[in-house]
């Protein structure tokens, strides 16, 4: 079992960050933001810690909370556009501000490293402190879906114009969902830098995007387990196909459509609705921690 | 890890009356970017070090009876997948070294896990920055203040260039230490940087920033990208009527087949620094050259020139060692001397840095063909 | 410079254009998000590589990507998408699916290649160049203008005009009353997929001629940019996003001109956030035809 650990140690590691940067997305996406900035977040946060610990000596905690507030703010400023527009407009939207972010990472050598990047970083995170994140975080969210604030967020997905007539200030709650993916995403991205010692602006680009994204859709979009699911599934698949060399690419591709086509809501998700199913047959058995976490049923 | 150990010794131990007596098996793991952005470079380097691994064997270069064992993997370009492969080929111990990640970020990341799990690395890159992670990693091609003054020397003393505008790809880093590096030293040479163009590693729609030179004043033209896109930078540059005489220059990513394929009647004349010359220039490099054409079925490049040489430096590492053990194999890494390779002028060190210097070569085209540099 | 520089950035233009035509027919009008329209195009730039390699002509071979890459679009639209439809998961699901065969077509396209660039040989079209007013422009630059309008307006007019685009536009409105009316959904889904990967195959031939490159990554570059231009047209208007294509290739084009080439994707992606701004739908889309509708 530890030899087990020591051979796989960075991929459970990295797993851990994409389940958090998976959350970040998901927060989005569940108040039916249809966002792909946590990327851009990310970037963020990783430079700010990075710059703050590598240039001024920067106590890490100090720096990872100065990443935080760098996420909220720039999350809450992008909110305000971003309740203007809709649908696929957003999912632009979000995606040019992680392409300014980018080209701004590239340009501004003299304090980002240009395309070099930043090295040098110390790697002061370990699995056990990554769990911990990964559990405040889901700790959160948990607490988040107990209260009405998690209702609104489900009601603005399903239909924002119902949500606006029984007199929710819609505004406010896509602002919330916006600035909590915002800091989750950027103290991920703040981790993540504090474990790989180097970062790059190509890091954060549109594979970045497309990882969350996938991790996500694939694992689920609602429930708690979502984002869990997906970045196993991400993680194990490179290692699962490894014996076909060259051509993994081609497993992978047809495990993510098989996986998606079969379990369309995400494997995650789906389980959790069987569960569900199970267990409502009986209900004895449903404690009220279901009820809290229970995610629009009908979906 | 103590139990896993005590079972391979277990398992030696049953083994040996079965083997020769004195008789090895070096295991190493190639590591290169095959898939993703990486793999122009990553899977050249592999098929030069499959060759290597090859003729080590039939030749016996390791010592009587000994013999070379070879894993190849593929990070994909990927930084997860490269620090997860390193740990888990630091806790298998019948592996004594590895050669690779291949370039970039990903290098860096590996060069920082060798370290970790003390597993010597030693990348591709030439970035010294690899190096100052700790004395387990080590580069296998010379960083740019070693390749560019050939360059410098040439361009600004030799063509006597007075006004140089500079393009450059923006996002493959290896590619920007060399630009940064041609810049400063021919500003140090009193010459003046006109302009520095930045284009990106997958574009091919070079119009707009070859009509901007086209149009401007300058005597010198530097062009920082791989073979392929280099060449349709200089085409471009070429069709939206770049003043003939005006001498362009490249580094060594030029010195590929590639270059002449892509680039035609277009690249006449372009100058660069290489680390082969293709289809050698003595006996050791032109049977390299023939045996690379018969094995893969085209033209050896830089890339593979750089992987077998680099599979050299590591047999004779491995070959030096007292005891085979990875921290005996850093020790020899280290004090790589005079090593028989076929890139750059043929023989490759290791100074007390680790930078590795094997010389470089002033190619030019002429009639389609790559000839050295006229002086 | 400066007339030189506005026809460069046409020209670039209208190639973004070419790639984001099949783009917006699938993203547009069925909200779908297919992140493998760049792997269809590369695919369409290979096999009339290889077709050319094999001494076909190049018209023929050109003829043949196209084609082949309709087909390829079809299949892609059976194995992926089509399951997804029917239960109604598609617009998120898509984006997973999509990523799956984008995967395998780049990776057989890196096993073909054995991770090459390629590109056709000299000669495949001839190189010629015309000069007026100061201007230079190659015989290839203006076929691929008078290719653009021409498939633009036979375009337009097969969805505006014809029988089979009124089904299309129907289809993307409302694909259940469509079908009482009897308009087959799937015919309508079989052609748009065609016509998409069609195009896109013969922008990846064009593409790899006239930028001499070809390689099993090239489509990506190129998907960012039909992002914006799909959007900044307004969702599934075929006009728009040519227009949006020409202005984003004309913009880009001065900036690298006058500004800093490396600003200049900060410079569109800056432009592109503020033109969201003022015209949340686009600047030629219809507040109707917003992709948010289909929200879940």
């Amino acid at each position: 079992m530890m030899s087990f650990y020591y051979s796989y140690q960075p991929l459970i590691d990295f797993f851990l960050i994409a389940v958090g940067l998976g959350y970040s997305q998901q927060l989005a996406l569940r108040a039916g933001v249809f966002s792909i900035a946590t990327a851009g977040f990310s970037a963020l946060g990783a430079y700010a810690t990075a710059i703050l610990v590598t240039r001024y000596g920067a106590p890490v905690p100090l720096a990872i909370l100065v990443s935080a507030v760098v996420g909220m703010a720039v999350s809450y400023v992008l909110s305000v556009p971003l309740a203007r527009l809709r649908g696929a407009f957003q999912a632009i939207a979000t995606l040019a501000f992680v392409q300014v972010v980018i080209a701004l990472l590239l340009y501004f050598e003299g304090f980002t490293g240009g395309a070099i990047g930043i090295s040098g970083i110390p790697r002061v995170m370990n699995t056990g402190w990554l769990l911990l994140a990964v559990l405040v975080t889901i700790y959160v969210i948990w607490s988040i879906n107990r209260t009405s604030v998690g209702r609104v967020f489900n009601a603005l997905r399903q239909d924002d114009s119902v949500a606006a007539s029984l007199g929710v200030p819609i505004k406010s709650y896509y602002a919330l969902a916006f600035v909590l993916s915002g800091l989750i995403g950027a103290v991920f991205g703040a981790l993540r830098s504090l474990y790989v010692f180097n970062i790059e602006p190509v890091d954060f680009g549109f594979h970045a995007m497309v990882a969350s994204l996938t991790v996500v859709v694939l694992g689920g979009r609602n429930t708690l387990l979502g984002p869990i699911a997906g970045a196993l599934i991400m993680a194990i698949l490179p290692e699962l196909a490894r014996p076909l060399a060259e051509n993994r690419g081609i497993l992978n591709g047809v495990i993510l459509i098989l996986v998606i086509t079969f379990l369309p809501n995400g494997v995650g998700d789906e389980l959790v609705y069987w569960l569900r199913r199970r267990l409502r047959r009986t209900p004895k058995t449903m404690s009220k921690r279901e009820e809290g976490t229970d995610v629009v049923a009908a979906d | 890890m103590k139990l896993s150990n005590l079972f391979t010794t277990c398992t030696a131990m049953a083994l040996l009356p079965a083997m020769a007596a004195q008789s090895d098996e070096y295991h190493v793991v190639v590591l290169q970017a095959l898939t993703g952005p990486a793999a122009f470079i990553g899977t050249a380097v592999a098929d030069g070090m499959r060759l290597a691994e090859q003729h080590i064997n039939e030749q016996g270069l390791l010592g009587e009876g000994n013999t070379l064992k070879v894993t190849y993997a593929d990070d994909a370009t990927d930084r997860t997948q490269t620090m997860t492969l390193i740990a888990r080929y630091a806790n298998d111990p019948s592996i004594l070294g590895i050669l690779g990640p291949t370039s970039g970020a990903v290098a860096i990341a590996g060069a920082s896990s060798g370290n970790q799990y003390e597993m010597p690395v030693v990348t591709t890159t030439n970035t010294p920055e690899v190096l100052e992670q700790g004395p387990w990693s080590f580069i296998l091609t010379q960083p740019p203040e070693i390749t560019i003054p050939y360059l410098v020397d040439y361009a600004a003393d030799v063509a006597g260039a007075k006004e140089c505008a500079v393009i450059g790809i923006r996002d493959i880093e290896a590619y920007v230490a060399l630009q940064k590096q041609f810049e400063k030293l021919m500003m140090d040479k009193g010459v003046k940087i006109t302009t520095v163009e930045q284009v990106g590693g997958t574009d091919s729609d070079f119009s707009s920033v070859a009509t901007k030179i086209a149009t401007s004043q300058q005597d010198c033209v530097f062009v920082s990208a791989s073979a392929s896109q280099g060449a349709n930078i200089i085409v471009q540059l070429r069709q939206a009527g770049l003043d003939p005489a005006t001498p362009v220059f490249g580094h060594n990513a030029f010195a590929s087949p590639e270059f002449l394929d892509r680039g035609g009647a277009g690249v006449e004349g372009v100058t660069f620094i290489a680390d082969w010359v293709p289809g050698g220039y003595d006996d050791f490099t032109t049977a390299f050259a023939t045996e690379f054409r018969e094995r893969f079925g085209h033209e050896a490049d830089n890339w593979n020139a750089v992987g077998y040489g680099g599979m050299l430096v590591m047999a004779n590492a491995l070959k030096s060692m007292e005891e085979p053990s990875r921290e005996a194999l850093r020790d020899q890494l280290g004090k790589t001397s005079e090593v028989r390779v076929a890139a750059g002028q043929g023989s490759y060190s290791v100074d007390e840095k680790r930078y590795p210097h094997v010389g470089m070569n002033v190619l030019t085209v002429q009639d389609g063909a790559f000839v050295q540099a006229p002086r | 410079m400066l007339l030189q520089q506005i026809l460069n950035g046409t020209v670039s233009g209208a190639i973004y254009a070419l790639f984001a035509l099949g783009f917006t027919l699938i993203f547009g009008v069925q909200k779908l998000l297919n992140l493998a329209h760049g792997a269809i195009f590369m695919a369409g730039a290979f096999i009339a590589y290889y077709a050319t390699a094999q001494g076909l002509p190049f018209w023929f071979a050109l003829l043949l990507a196209t084609i082949a890459t309709g087909t390829i679009s079809v299949v892609v639209d059976f194995v992926a998408f089509r399951q997804l439809r029917k239960a109604g998961h598609a617009e998120f699901a898509a984006i997973v699916t999509s990523i799956g065969v984008d995967l395998i077509l780049m990776n057989i396209a890196q096993q073909v290649s054995n991770t090459k660039v390629l590109s056709f040989p000299f000669g495949t079209f001839p190189v010629k160049f015309f000069s007026f007013w100061g201007m230079r422009i190659s015989l290839l630059q203006l076929t691929i203008l008078g290719l653009v309008l021409f498939l633009v307006l036979a375009l337009a007019y097969y969805i505006n005009r014809t029988s089979f685009g009124r089904q299309v536009r129907a289809v993307s409105s409302n694909e259940h009353a469509s079908a009482l009316l009897g308009v087959s959904a799937s015919a309508v889904y079989r052609q748009t997929f065609f016509i998409a990967g069609a195009l896109a195959g013969l922008a990846g031939v064009l593409i790899g001629l006239s930028f001499n490159s070809i390689h099993f990554m090239m489509g990506e570059p190129f998907l960012l940019q039909a992002f914006v231009v799909v959007v900044i047209g307004g969702l599934g208007s075929l006009q728009g996003a040519v227009v949006a294509a020409i202005l984003i290739g004309i913009v880009q084009s001065l900036t690298i001109a006058y500004l800093s080439s490396e600003l200049s994707t900060a410079i569109i992606f800056a432009l592109l956030f503020v033109t969201l701004l003022f015209f949340p739908n686009g600047l030629f889309g219809r507040a109707s035809n917003y992709a948010g509708g289909s929200r879940r």
